[in-house]
Parts: structure tokens; sequence; C-alpha cells
């Protein structure tokens, strides 16, 4: 090989591979994640091309070199080399030029990308983000706040203005491209337009075919991983019976957790003001488990498109688990408004909920590393083991002062199965109030 | 030793009859504590940083064995930070950035310059003991719990929210004790290089080895002192709260990042030139060919050494930077692909019409250019800023840097390692079962962590202990392919460590090399050279004044080398009709 | 000719040729010439390393400087200029003498090395002695680096009520002192730490001047009737009282300052180490002409921490 023909041939294939990405296109599309918003393009398609500079790079060099080593083998030790040539400044020059303008080629589109990336729209609609230890907090400007849910409005801008509470944290959408690093004590910014509307009416909870289709998805992928390697094992019948075998369990064990719950309402003393019949229990305990299957769902959902907002920059040791969905609206969306509910428990439940508390302790990742889950494992009336070897009946006035001190002070009292600490919060007394009175409503269900 | 004024040999044997050399030249623990033979602490680094790698390697199996599946699988998501931010810490300051000069260039080095030890041997030693020192700190965090920062240690992570204050401030001193140890190691060499070649040894009659190691020396006596003072004043930020770093005090955090990786990025750049001038002397050695290209690929060593200097902030594009700072660092990164890809093609060059003998250490060589080849290359997805902002802090970005460092520099070692064995022990290790252990390095490498850049493209975060299931498959067939890593390793280390009980004994240069550590025994003798045999100096890369002796099982030099350059240019090869160089000498 | 030069020696200090050489010469040196140049070759390299640590905290410095300008200049004014261009003399005279030591080493007079070696060893004590008074007078005042006892987060948060608390009353509550002499007193409820100047630059210089008059720490105990005097003077002006911001920059200039001057410090203390040394090798006549390698490198070395202080004293006490 020549050193004309290699330059030839080098250029030739740079051309071919920058040429256009339509002749081209789709070979890298599985390593992408999908193009969700209007910035994917562009860095696709700059991936793409370094992609292709590089495959063909790597595949000359290890050609040529696996060539070399084949053709001029050693056959015997005597044998000298053919040649002692050993410089030549033309070749070198040669083998310069082409890189130099490959790479210039890459910084180019790189670097147009990134003042795409970094120069918001005039009209954004614009989301605060609050990140913390470990969850993320979103304000919409109507005042709406969420906990690890990003709703935004397809066909439009949308502008994360962004601060930390405590370390630094890293908001990453995968599906838009976009990440920036969030930092205490100044704000950063990212931008993207969301192109596409999530499917379907993403509060309502999937029903019937959609259920099914769900619950199947997801079960065979578990039994699937759990034959991964063991081909030989697995058997269609089985799949299948496994299937639909979770499916009435799922239904029987509501049942039977409807029934126990009803014959230990019937022994205790009457509390609720109107006791449920035994089919109401049943409905009400199906339809949480339906509604816990729907959350999963939106989470299913999500992770079919992508559509997940992570944390990329080490944060402790909740990094990996705190993660928000993005739901994205039809374009024109906009926020509901947003009301305070008056009811005490209702606005305890509403604080839960938008102050971030949700992130951790209603969090299924949360509750398999040891913290309070309290709407699904109640709170009210549990004997709380702490790590200095109390344990506190959660229960009238001491229930009340240990749950405040918990909020307020969260160092203090740590519960014995929590790693760490919960980091402290940014809660008013008035907040904690109604929080408590929600609380007193979760009774402990018991492990 | 006293002077002899017999034959050559003479001087060589002791009384019982047994080669006199560095190794036995003293015996005892402490003739080995308080050497100042540049050979034997080359050696002792060598033990130590090798423990080092073997220690990152079991957090490293750790690691992957706990992504077997995306929860829990043997350790909490807690534990797991800390495993992993051991991992790197060290493996970068105990093993990588130490590795290759201290423990192949401390003894190498001196040699091929002809000369009798570097400039200052006592403070070599105190390069080494700065080393236990730091070492031991590193291993005592183990004791207060270990960190979980990250082997980056940003702020304010560090300073304020991670729970294990002693630790950090342990691992804190630690690296920055052995900062000093590799300025000092620096220091050492690049004096060496300028006051003690032999006489008649100009600057670019130097092996590219030794070129590599000036460039190295270079950043670590540049770059070192300024991680020294981060990791002051990231103590003092823990300890003191004297609010530099911390955001709640006032600080800037993205200030450390900028501080830190002033001082990092040009390390990652001591890490692999090393392993390149390595890989320029096994290449032209095992092709029994002059290196192509060699002033070329000496100034493109020196030339990436000052460009490393000024990228430090394609660290930074997320972090909160300017964007035309941002600009400026991708432009400037980009140039630095153009010196590095230069090296390759010289060493491709090289193999050209040469004759190549596929020994371990060539083996080790060739996979440096495949795997370096996908590191770098994928270092272009990193340093074009749009693309950054989607693999940044993912796992693209770790198997980049794996690609890099481990492919680089620990095959660039490994090259090494096999290269000089026969030199520094004085004995021959099996070339089978050698290759076995490449065959599964190489293979368990590569399946290892190319699967990760897919994970990484497709969106899964660094640092994650919980991950979505559609990335397991991926992290399974990377446990594997640790898993053989790991095997190939031990297998190696077996292959070599058998060889010093039982390995045929090495004459003084079995490969074919012509720098001039292959003109002294195997091993050398305490002052390098035979007396009587002072090395001549020439032409490092003249293969025509060497020839194979079956009855040696190696090679002799049978004229000097050539005193001015012995390369030839292509004009000369066709003006002189290509005279026939494939058989015979060379018309002595 | 193809022989190379070789360079094998034999431990009585004969080389091939039988000549004999300085028995300060080490072995795989071939002249002493070539190890004077390594040796100062290897220092210089070494300064330079020096020079990129000390490089970080400037940069540093530089950075804080222009993003909290106001800060550093709060900070600034609290410290003894005097005392500053003292050290800066003393070092200087320290400089000479220790230059003047090298070149009476190299002339083989090691009396007049040692002699001058001792007062090279005096400057830096008296360096250092000043630098103690700095020191324990800033402490006095409860300015010190970070928090170690939490002064600072403290001062702010009191510089922060107070500030609230100005905008609803009209008059304030009259200082109270602390115990005087208590060296790490918190500073008083709605007070900033004694002599600590305001925020307002008029006040600042009728402050400075104050502070500065009670900086030595022998007047501690009366120095705070003046400076209560003094404040409770600027009271009714309510422009004393220094920003919460403010104050907790202000913290940061004293952290560099500390930082800067402290790793100083510590260089200075091992370059009268590295004296101590050569001054008892020179009593023992070690010098000679060919041999005065470590005086050269050590006095390379204390020339050094001389200029790093040439730079930290204009730009931590002067400019402004």
């Amino acid at each position: 090989m020549t050193a004309k023909f290699k330059f030839i041939l080098y250029s030739g294939l740079l051309l071919v591979a920058s040429a256009g990405r339509s002749a081209l296109a789709g070979v890298f599309d599985f390593m992408y994640p999908r193009e969700e918003s209007n910035h994917a393009s562009h860095t696709d398609f700059t991936f793409d091309l370094i992609n292709w500079i590089t495959v063909v790079s790597f595949i000359g060099i290890i050609v040529v070199m696996v060539y070399f080593a084949v053709r001029y083998r050693r056959k015997d030790p005597h044998q000298r080399a053919e040649s002692q040539v050993s410089h030549s400044t033309s070749l070198e020059l040669v083998w310069s030029v082409p890189p130099i303008i490959a790479v210039a080629a890459i910084f180019w589109y790189g670097f147009s990308g990134f003042v795409e990336l970094r120069t918001p729209p005039a009209n954004c609609y614009t989301i605060n983000v609050e990140a913390y230890q470990f969850g993320w907090q979103f304000t919409h400007p109507n005042g709406l706040v969420e906990t690890n849910v990003l709703q935004v409005p397809a066909g439009e801008p949308v502008k994360l203005v962004m601060q930390s509470r405590d370390t630094i944290h890293s908001l990453y959408i995968p599906a838009f491209r976009v990440k920036q690093d969030v930092l205490r004590g100044r704000f950063s910014m990212l931008w993207f337009m969301p192109l596409h509307p999530t499917d379907g009416a993403d509060f309502d909870v999937p029903t019937g075919d959609k259920l099914d289709e769900f619950a199947r998805k997801e079960l065979a992928r578990q039994v699937e991983k759990e034959l991964v390697g063991n081909k030989q094992k697995v058997v269609e019948s089985v799949v299948n019976s496994e299937r639909d075998k979770r499916f009435d369990d799922l239904t029987k064990e509501a049942s039977e957790t409807a029934a126990k719950q009803f014959e230990e309402q019937s022994k205790a003393k009457p509390k609720p003001e109107k006791p449920l019949t035994k089919d109401e229990l049943q409905a009400a305990a199906l339809l949480k488990k339906k509604q816990g299957l729907a959350k999963d769902y939106q989470y299913f959902l999500a992770q079919e498109r992508g559509l997940i907002l992570f944390c990329a920059e080490l944060c402790g040791e909740g990094h990996s688990l705190m993660m928000a969905r993005v739901v994205v609206h039809t374009p024109g969306w906009r926020p509901p408004a947003v009301e305070i509910p008056t009811d005490p428990v209702e606005r305890g439940a509403f604080y839960f909920k938008t102050k971030g508390c949700i992130a951790c302790h209603d969090n299924a990742a949360m509750a398999a590393v040891g913290y309070p889950q309290m709407i699904t494992q109640g709170i009210w009336g549990k004997d709380e083991k702490l790590k200095d070897g109390r344990t506190i009946k959660i229960e009238g006035d001491e229930g009340v002062a240990y749950l405040h001190k918990s909020i307020m002070e969260p160092a203090a009292d740590v519960v014995a199965t929590a790693p760490i600490p919960m980091p402290q919060q940014q809660v008013t007394e008035d907040e904690a109030k109604y929080i408590i009175e929600y609380f007193k409503t979760l009774k402990f269900k018991g492990n | 030793m006293t002077t002899t004024t017999t034959t050559t040999t003479a001087g060589l044997y002791d009384s019982e009859g047994q080669e006199k050399n560095y190794l036995n030249h003293s015996k005892g623990l402490w003739s080995w504590l308080t050497t100042l033979d540049h050979k034997r602490i080359g050696v002792m680094y060598m033990i130590c940083v090798l423990s080092a790698f073997l220690l990152g390697g079991i957090f490293a199996l750790l690691v992957r064995t706990e992504h077997l599946t995306g929860g829990e699988t043997i350790m909490s998501a807690e534990t797991y930070n800390r495993v992993f931010t051991l991992h790197g810490a060290v493996m970068v300051f105990l093993f990588i950035i130490p590795g290759i000069p201290a423990a192949l260039g401390n003894f190498v080095m001196p040699i091929m310059l002809g000369t009798l030890d570097v400039v200052f041997p006592r403070l070599n030693l105190m390069s080494w003991y700065l080393w236990m020192t730091g070492g031991v700190f590193f291993v005592a965090s183990l004791a207060f719990g270990g960190i979980d920062t990250g082997w980056t240690f940003y702020t304010p992570y560090s300073t304020t929210y991670s729970p294990y204050g002693p630790a950090i401030i342990c691992a804190l001193s630690g690296a920055f004790i052995l900062g000093f140890s590799s300025i000092l190691t620096g220091v050492n060499f690049l004096a060496t290089m300028h006051m003690l070649r032999a006489k008649g040894m100009s600057w670019f009659q130097m092996p590219l080895f030794c070129w590599s190691l000036y460039a190295t020396a270079i950043m670590q006596i540049l770059a070192t002192p300024v991680l020294a003072i981060t990791l002051l004043l990231l103590i003092a930020e823990r300890t003191l709260s004297i609010g530099i770093f911390d955001p709640s005090l006032g600080g800037d955090p993205v200030l450390f990042q900028h501080f830190f990786w002033f001082y990092s990025h040009p390390a990652v750049y001591i890490m692999i030139l090393p392993a390149m001038g390595v890989v320029s002397d096994v290449i032209a050695v095992y092709s029994h060919k002059h290196i192509f290209g060699y002033k070329f690929i000496a100034f493109s060593s020196v030339a990436i050494a000052l460009l490393g200097f000024l990228v430090w902030g394609h660290h930074l594009f997320v972090s909160g930077q300017s964007a035309l700072l941002g600009t400026i660092f991708s432009l400037i990164t980009f140039s630095i692909a153009i010196p590095t890809a230069i090296k390759v093609f010289n060493w491709l060059a090289t193999m050209y019409k040469g004759s190549i003998d596929l020994k371990c250490a060539m083996l080790y060589a060739m996979s440096f250019i495949w795997v370096f080849s996908i590191g770098g290359l994928t270092g272009l997805h990193c340093a074009a800023i749009a693309t950054d902002v989607h693999l940044h802090d993912t796992y693209f970005v770790v198997a980049h840097f794996h690609y890099v460092m481990v492919g680089g520099t620990v095959f660039g070692f490994l090259a090494g390692l096999h290269h000089w064995w026969p030199k520094i022990f004085g004995k021959m290790y099996d070339e089978f079962w050698g290759l076995v252990a490449w065959a599964l390095v190489f293979i368990g490498f590569n399946l290892t962590f190319f699967p990760q850049f897919f994970m990484g493209a497709q969106g899964m975060p660094r640092r994650y202990w919980h991950y979505e299931p559609q990335f397991q498959a991926y992290h399974v067939a990377s446990t594997i392919g640790a898993y053989m890593q790991g095997l190939g390793f031990v297998l190696l280390a077996g292959v070599l460590l058998y060889s010093l009980f039982a390995g045929k004994k090495a004459p003084r240069n079995p490969w074919g090399g012509t720098t001039l550590e292959w003109q002294t025994t195997s091993p050398p003798p305490l002052e390098n050279f035979p007396h009587d045999e002072p090395p001549i100096v020439g032409d490092p890369y003249d293969f025509h004044a060497i020839e194979y002796k079956e009855e040696l099982e190696g090679y002799v030099l049978v004229a000097a080398p050539a005193a001015h350059d012995a390369e030839r240019s292509i004009v000369e090869e066709i003006v002189e009709g290509a005279e026939a160089d494939s058989y015979g000498s060379r018309g002595n | 000719m193809t022989q190379a030069h070789a360079t094998t020696h034999d431990a009585h200090g004969h080389d091939d040729h039988g000549h004999a050489h300085d028995p300060n010469q080490a072995h795989h040196f071939e002249s002493m010439e070539q190890q004077v140049a390594s040796g100062k070759l290897g220092m210089w390299v070494f300064l330079a390393t020096e020079i990129l640590m000390f490089g970080g905290l400037f940069c540093a410095y530089a950075v804080w400087r222009a993003r909290h300008f106001e800060a550093f200049e709060i900070g600034h004014k609290q410290l003894n200029t005097l005392m500053g261009f003292i050290n800066t003399l003393v070092l200087i005279a320290s400089s000479f003498t220790m230059a003047w030591a090298v070149r009476t080493a190299q002339l083989n007079k090691n009396k007049a090395t040692a002699v001058l070696l001792a007062l090279t060893f005096l400057g830096g004590c008296g360096f250092m002695t000043i630098k103690y008074f700095e020191y324990k007078a800033k402490w006095d005042h409860g300015i010190f680096v970070g928090e170690p006892w939490g002064h600072w987060n403290t001062f702010r948060e009191e510089a922060k009520t107070e500030l609230e608390a100005e905008k609803t009353a009209t008059q304030l509550a009259p200082p109270t002192t602390g115990t005087p002499g208590l060296v790490n007193a918190l500073p008083t409820p709605g007070k900033t730490p004694e002599g600590f100047i305001g925020a307002d630059a008029a006040a600042a210089d009728a402050h400075g001047h104050e502070a500065e008059a009670h900086a030595p720490p022998a007047a501690h105990g009366e120095g705070h009737e003046p400076a209560a005097e003094g404040e409770s003077a600027h009271a009714a002006a309510g422009e004393h009282h220094i920003d919460p911001d403010d104050a907790l920059k202000a913290r940061t200039f004293f952290s560099i300052y500390f930082c800067m001057t402290g790793l100083h410090g510590l260089h200075v203390l091992v370059g009268m180490g590295l004296i101590a040394w050569i001054f008892f090798r020179a009593l023992k006549g070690e010098f000679t002409e060919t041999y005065n390698a470590p005086v050269d490198l050590v006095g390379l070395y204390w020339h050094l921490v001389d200029l790093i202080w040439i730079f930290l004293f204009p730009l931590l006490y002067l400019i402004s």
C-alpha cells in the first residue's frame, strides 16, 4: 500500500462518512435513546459523524497492523527487515493533514450544537428546579410544585432554571440530549423543546388491555431475567403459566389482604365512623394495587420512551436512585391551577408530596434501602426502633413530638433501618404540623 | 568492588562462581531498604505498584460483581460508593501515575543512557519511601471506613456532605505525599537526561522510551504541585471551613474543579506517555527495524506534554464554566489528537517491511495499538461539546478512560514488563503461557469495556449503584469480561513469578534489542555495565549492528552502531536501489 | 574511535586513569563540574515546582479578588502594613547575608560562612517572630482562618440579626465587652468583633487607625474601651456594622491570607532548618572552592522564599 493510495483511500472514506446522513443513517441508531427533543437530531448527527470517522480509522489501522504482522512475520531469528526506511517527511504530512481536517469538522459540529444548547429562545416556558439529596422538585410558573415528575408541553421551548439545596447534582435527560450541573448558590440553565407527547392520559390508571399488556411485559421480563443463561430450562408453558399465575396472585393477594384487614378491624375497637364492607375493602385494596401498578406503568412508559431524568453527578448514597419521570403533554398544555387543600389531612398529604418527601418515603427503591414508607407501610401506631436502641411508640403526644423532631431535626432520632439520617429539609413549623396530621391517618399496617 | 585488570569476564564472578549482579551484590532486607541503586529501587517500586494494582483490581471485581443486578447484589449503595472510589483512587494514585516511570523507568533509563545511576540516588530512595508513606495513608483511610466521594473529590460533597471525614483527610494526605514522590521522580529523571547521558550520546541518540520519560518528567514537575496545593486547600476546607470551595460558606465549587483538573489532565498524559515510549521501543525491536519517524515521535511526546496543560476545561463542559471557555478548551483538545495520531501511524510504518517476531511483548504492544486507538478515538466523542453534553458522566466516559488507561498504560506496562523481564531478573519466562495470559487479558478487557460505550450512549450514568433493567445485559457481559481479565492477570503473574524459580537463564540480548541495556549482562552488574565493557554509544535503532547467535539463544553486537542516525529516508532508499537488506551484513 | 567513554570508578575514588578526585564527588558523576551542574539543575527544577504550588494560591487569590473586591478591601485594611513592611526588610536583609555566605563559601572561608549563615538564620527567626505577633493580633480580634470555633458563622449570624434589628430600632444596645484577655471569646451579641472595621469607607479609615493602634496584644485589655468608645461614637451614624455577606466574604480573604502566609511561613521554617544544617557543616569546615554546592543550593531556596514574600506582601497588604 503506497502512501498515495492510502491518502486517497483515507480522504475518500472521510468524504463518504461525512457525505450525508440519509445515505448512511441508521447504522448507529441502536446506540442512541429515542430522539425526543429538538437537540437530539443535531447531537445524533454529530455522534454519527464521529462514529464513522472513528470506525473507518480504527478498521484502517487494525487491517494495516494485522496485515503487516502476518506479511512480514519473522520466520527465523536471522531474518532481517526487508528495509530500514525510517523517515519520510512527506508521509508525515500525509497522515497529519487528513486528521486535522477530520477533527476540525468534528469540532465544528460539536461547537454549533453547543451554541444551540446554550442559547434558549426568547419565550420559553420556564420551570424552576431544585435538586436535593435525593430528589428533584419542579416549580411551575403558576405555583404548582411537583416532586420527581417533570411535566412539560410538547412543541414549545422549555427552560429549566436550576439550583441545588446541598451538593452538586446534574440534571440529565438522555432522550432530550441535555445535561447541566446543578449548583448551590448559583443558577444554572438548560433548555429543550420536547417533540412528541407521551401516549395516553398520564395520570389515569391503566385499565383492561393496557394493564394486561404492561403486566405481561413486566412479568415476562422478570421471568426471563431469572432464566437468563439457562435457556434449556425455559419452557413456554412455564413462562405463560407464571404470567397468568401472577395475575391471579395479584387478585388473590388483594382479596386475602382485604379479608385479613376486615377481620382485624371487626375484632378491634370500632374506630372509623363508617365501617367498610368486605366487598368495599376488597375493591379498595385492588384499586390500590392497580394504582401501584399504575405508578410502575407510568415508569414503564417513561422507560420505554427513555423519558427518565437522572442525576449525573455523584451526590451521595441516593445518587442512582434520584430519578424523575418526564411527562410530555400535548402542545399548549399548562398545569392545572394549584389549590392548597383546606382540610388539614389533605393539606398534609399535599405538603408530603410537594415538599419532596415522597422522593424517598414513597419509593420502592428507597424502601429496599431501609427508609420508612409512610404511605405503603403506614406510620401511626408503629413501634419505631431507633439507632440508639430506644423504641418509640408513635402514638399520642409522644408520637407527635417524635414526628415533629424527626421532620425538623432529622439527625436527632434516626430510625434503626436507615443507613444514614435524613438530610435537613426546609419545612416550616406550619407545614410540619399538617404533615403530622396527615400521618395520623396513615395507620401502621405492619411490615 | 576493587579494580580489575584482567579479562572481561573475570570481574563478573564471585568466589562461588556465580555471576555478580545487582541482585546478589549484597544480601538482606536492610541492604534493599537502604539501597541507592536505581535498579533495586526500580524492583522495589515494581513490587509495590503491582501490589497496588492487585488491590485496585480486587475493588474493580467487587464493583463489577455488584453490577450483575440492578439493585443490591453484594453491597448497599453506600458501600458501593466507597468501593468504586477506592478502586479509582488506588489505581490512579498508587499504580498508574507512578507505574511505568517508577518501576520500569528507574531500572532501565540510566542503563539506556549508558550511565551509572540517576543524578540524585538518595532522592530516588526518598521517592520510594514517600510512595510507601502515601500508600500507608491510603490504606489507613480504609480503616476509617473508606471514602465515598469519587476519586475526583468534588466539592461540596467532599467538604461538607460526605460522612467519612477522617477517611477523606487520610486519603487526601496520602495523595499529597504521593504527589511529592512523583515530583521528585520527575526532577531526578529530567536532570539525569540532561546531565548524565553517556559521552557521545546526543539528545537524538536517546531511545524513545527516554524521550517519553522526559516529557512525563516535565508534566510531573509542573502539574503535580498544583494538585498539592489543591489537596491542601481541600483539607483546610474540610477541617477549618475556610470557605473557598463550599458554596454554603461563600466558596466556589467550580473553582475546585478547575484546580483539580489543571493537574489531573496532565496527569493522564503522565500516565500514557511512558506507555507510548515503551511501545515505540518494543515495536522497533520486535520488527527488527529502525523506528519510523524518530524525531516526529520524540517531538510529539513533548507536544502532548505541553498541550496537555491547556485542555483541563474539557472536564467542565457542563459544570458551569462559560460557553466561550468551553469552546476554546474543545478546540485545543482536538489539537492533541494530531500528535497522538502521528505516533500511531509511525508505529505502523515501523512494522512495514520489518521482520516481525510475535513474542509476548510485541503482542501487548500491538494490542496497545488496538485498545489505545479505540480509547483515543472515543476521546473525539468527548471532545466535541454537543456530544459531550450527552455523554459526560455516563458509562461512555468510563469506557473511554478505561480504554486509554488500562488499555493504554497497563498494556504498555505489560509490554515493557515482558520485554525487560529477562534483563531485570535474568530469567526467561514461558512464551506459550504468557501468550495464553495475554489472550485472556486482551479478550477479557474488550469484553469488559466495549459494551460500556453503548450503555453510556444510551444514557446510563456513571457511579450508579442502581441501574435501569434495559442495561443489564451489557453489565453482565462486562462482568464476565472483568473476571476473564482477572484470570488473565493471575495467570500472567504466575508465568512471570514461576520464571524466577524455574526459568532458563537469560542471555544478554534475547530479543535483539539495540539500545544500551542489551549490551550488558542479564541481570546487570551493580555498575550497570561490566567493568571492562563500557557501553558502545550510537544510533539506538541500528539493527544492522546485531546478529543472532544460536548458541546463546540471543543476539550480540557485531559492529559498532552507526555513529550518526542510521535512519534512512524513502528517497535514499529509492536512490540507492533498495539494496538487498533482507539477509546478510551491511558490507562490513 | 568508537569506544564510548566509560564511567567506572572504584571505591577508592580512582577512575580508569587513576586520577584522584574530590572525596565529595559521588561515584556516578564524571567530574565535580558535572555534579555541581546537576545539583543546580535539580534545585532550579524543584524551585519551579514550588512556584507552581504557590501559583495555585495566587490564582485562588486572583479569582477571589476579582469576584469579591469589597470583601478584600475590608479584609486587607485589618492587616498591619508596618509589620509586613518590616518583615519584608528582614527577609531581604537575610537574603543578602545568604548570598554573601555563598560567596565566602566559594572563597573557602568557612568561619565567615558560618557567621553569615547564623545571621540569615536570625533573620528568619525575626520574620517568624513578627509573623507570630501579627497572627496573634488577628486571633485576639476574632479573626482567624476558617471557623474552628464557629467564630465566623456566629459573627455572620449576629451581623445579620443586627442588621435586621437596625432596621426596626433607631438606637443600638450599648456594646458590652467580652471578657478581656480571653483569646477565643465569641464576638459579643449584636456587635462586630472589637476593632473590626465597618463597610463604610469613611468610618473605615477612622477605625483603621484605631484598630491598628490596639493591635499589639499587650494592649489587649485596654484595647476594649477605646474601641468600644469609637464604635458607640459611630453607633448613632449606624453605619459601622458590616453587611453580613461581606462579613462572610472577608472571612474568605483571611482564609486566603492565612493559607498563603502560613504556607510561606512553613517554607521559611524549612529554610531555617536547612540553614542550621549547613551552619554546622560550615563550622566543621566542610566547604571548599570546589565543594560548596550545599550552601549554593540552600541559598537558592532561601532566595525563592524571599521572592515569594515579595509578591505576597504587596498583593495582600498594599494594593487597594
